[in-house]
């Protein structure tokens, strides 16, 4: 017979850490809440007739939020016999409120109190069998991190007997009261380490003026440190690439294959996919870094600094999370708009995110630097303040849409600054190695040899010449497109089709079929128009996909595919004709200038002076009167 | 009192929780009920959203939120 243990706990209580000492099996453990949003199953370790679940984080068995509607359904429709409920032993107060909701399901409850050890480290007493005694279930010390008391859990879902709870449904101040007045008796509490040195560190970390210019010095230092770790070992990857395809390409029973194939195997498959492939270093260090940050609980802090500033976008602090986590990847940031729970915020954050450059396309510059700007690793930082700068600028433009606006209300959870934990930080790489390898061996694998095949066949059959090809044709096709950006050749035209299916993709097919890069573009302008096209059009498929399904509506769907490719080229427009225009008649500048200068004189000396006070020269209708005295009065 | 008038620093008892509903639900389950005590510890560098312990943790509440939060000395 089997037996079903559910865990449950509150968010961060290192209930996955447990999940995986008692299982074996290895998942991601966040600081962020909701990490887990899907139940994962699976064996107790030695004990193969006892399924464990990991259920989301909640706090109650409200039904409110949907991972606490998930997990209610999920416990109404298969009753688990036990539950293991752990909780955070330097924060019980509030995690004993979910143990008292539990009781109501009459199922035994083992209570799992984690950081056992840190709550011996900062002197933090409770008495178990007071504990066990006074609020009735089984009560176990823990810490998940350590692996200790891991065997008791165990023995103790082994010889669990029925519950017997007085069910009592008290209100939310009783509830408190009641666990106050029990862990009054049974526990002696102060302030963690970790708590303290918190408190010290967020005195810099949140300072008044320290605070903005640390967060732009780690996300400088993300991204520079990607991009010249990263590059370093991807040009070493590269060139011994190279040389072991030159070396296996020349052996000769390759050589001596038809043309066709000799050429398909090492200049379209092979080819491609070791471009891609020499950009994983940027990649994995920009993952590595972001994990860290993500796992340290520095991103809420992040939040906290940024909640004002985004408000007035539409967005709000907890935008934050998903939009720097964009920079990794737009999946894993759409994804973490879940948190986020105003409505409005969260779907305009939702759009937003791809505007921020993930990794692949980080790869993209990387590589248009290395081919046209001499390898300047700025080029890509620059690419995310552009990032940055769009997100602002169309943020504000939807917050005027009437879709988008709403009250909204905030409650952020600051957690208690952590080391992120080794081996979760290396998971995390691990799993990205595996997807992009997925990626190379699916995407960029068919993608290289459908690109091969279309760029050296023609409606006469095989051809060595490029213009008879039906690649040629296809990008001459739908080139004039891109004409006003400035880019208007069917290898650009090509590479941009090709980036939906995978932004890496661009770079792939500019390697694979354009033979000079700088002689696609007009001028510098156009290979930033070229840039800020790729940043704001709408993302590769699987970004597209779990966009589509965190917007939950077919029609708005629809409306952000065509909303971010009118920014991608209305921004990729803008800056092309600006800067043609800038280069071709450099002194059109001053005779600009000049031009505002005369109008805002005309402007000012036509002006009606309001009637509140004499010495502004603003216009009437004008929004605030110039007059710092009058600022609050409206003319 | 108002929640949003404590200064940086000082604590004070919660004497009734009157924001919006979903907000308001959110607060007690976590602990803020009537009676407990919650210390500003500060201010974000634009003024707004202000960080509270409250029991044994703590969370940033918007200002215009901790206006509907009465709060005695």
């Amino acid at each position: 017979m089997n037996k079903n243990v559910a865990l449950i706990g509150n968010p961060n209580v290192g209930k996955t850490t447990l999940f995986n000492a008692l299982t074996g099996s290895h998942q991601k453990v966040g600081n962020l809440c909701g990490v887990t949003v899907e139940k994962k199953e699976g064996r107790l370790k030695g004990e193969k007739d006892i399924i464990i679940t990991d259920l989301p984080g909640i706090y109650s068995l409200n039904a409110k939020s949907e991972d606490e509607k998930a997990v209610l359904t999920f416990l109404q429709k298969t009753p688990p016999d036990i539950i293991i409920n752990i909780v955070d032993g330097t924060n019980l107060e509030r995690n004993l409120y979910l143990t008292e909701k539990l009781k109501f399901l009459s199922v035994p409850i083992i209570l799992a109190v984690n950081m056992s050890d840190e709550m011996a480290r900062s002197g933090i007493i409770l008495d178990h069998a007071k504990l066990e005694r006074d609020f009735g279930v089984k009560v176990i010390a823990i810490s998940a991190k350590k692996k200790s008391g891991i065997d008791k859990i165990i023995n103790a879902v082994k010889t669990v007997k029925v519950a017997q709870f007085e069910n009592q449904n008290l209100s939310d101040e009783k509830t408190f009261e009641k666990i106050e007045k029990i862990l009054s008796v049974c526990l002696k509490k102060q302030p963690t380490k970790n708590e303290l040195f918190t408190l010290k560190a967020d005195r810099i970390l949140t300072h008044k003026y320290l605070g903005f210019p640390i967060f732009a010095l780690i996300l400088t230092a993300v991204y520079f440190l990607s991009l010249t770790i990263g590059n370093f070992f991807g040009d070493k990857m590269g060139e011994a690439l190279e040389k072991g395809i030159t070396a296996i390409s020349s052996v000769k029973i390759f050589s001596q294959l038809p043309a066709v194939i000799h050429g398909l195997i090492f200049d379209g498959i092979l080819k491609g996919i070791s471009t891609v492939l020499t950009f994983l270093p940027v990649i994995l260090v920009l993952f590595f870094c972001l994990a860290i940050l993500e796992e340290s609980g520095y991103m809420a802090r992040v939040s906290f600094l940024f909640d004002k500033a985004f408000r007035k976008i539409g967005l709000g602090g907890k935008s934050v999370i998903p939009l720097v986590l964009s920079c990794g990847c737009t999946v894993t940031g759409v994804m973490a708009t879940r948190t986020i729970e105003n409505k409005t915020e969260r779907l305009a954050t939702v759009i937003l995110c791809p505007f921020m450059p993930c990794g692949a396309k980080m790869a993209v510059f990387a590589y248009l630097a290395d081919k046209l700007f001499f390898g300047n690793p700025f080029i890509a930082v620059l690419a995310y303040f552009f990032g940055a700068f769009a997100v602002m600028v169309f943020g504000k433009l939807l917050a005027k849409l009437k879709v988008f606006k709403g009250k909204s209300s905030f409650l952020l959870e600051i957690p208690v600054l952590r080391f992120p934990k080794v081996s979760d930080v290396i998971y995390v790489l691990f799993e990205k190695i595996k997807d992009f390898l997925i990626k190379a061996g699916t995407v960029i694998l068919s993608v290289s040899i459908i690109l091969w095949i279309l760029n050296h066949f023609g409606f006469s059959g095989y051809t060595e010449k490029a213009e008879e090809s039906f690649l040629f044709n296809l990008g001459n096709g739908i080139k004039y497109i891109f004409y006003p950006l400035g880019f208007c050749s069917w290898q650009t035209s090509v590479s941009l089709l090709s980036g939906v299916l995978a932004k890496e993709a661009i770079m792939e097919s500019l390697e694979l079929i354009a033979l000079d890069i700088g002689s696609l573009f007009n001028n510098a302008f156009s290979v930033f128009a070229f840039m800020a096209f790729i940043i704001l059009s709408p993302p590769c498929i699987a970004a597209l996909s779990q966009i589509k399904r965190e917007l939950n509506s077919r029609k708005l769907f629809v409306m952000t595919i065509a909303f971010e490719f009118l920014a991608a080229y209305l921004s990729a427009l803008i800056i092309n004709v600006t800067g043609t225009i800038i280069l071709s008649f450099p002194h059109l500048i001053f005779i600009l200038i000049a031009v505002i200068i005369l109008i805002r004189i005309t402007v000012a000396l036509s002006a009606k002076s309001c009637a509140k006070c004499e010495g502004c020269k603003r216009k009437k209708g004008g929004k605030v009167c110039r007059n710092r005295k009058n600022r609050n009065t409206t003319i | 009192m108002r929640l949003s008038e404590l200064k940086d620093g000082e604590s004070a008892k919660v004497i009734s929780v009157d924001t919006e509903v979903d907000l308001k639900k959110r607060l007690n389950q976590m602990g803020m009920v009537k009676g407990v005590k919650v210390t500003v510890i500060k201010r974000a560098p634009l003024g707004c959203p202000i960080e509270i312990k409250l029991r044994d943790f703590y969370i940033a509440l918007r200002e215009e939120d901790c206006e509907n939060i009465k709060v005695e000395k």
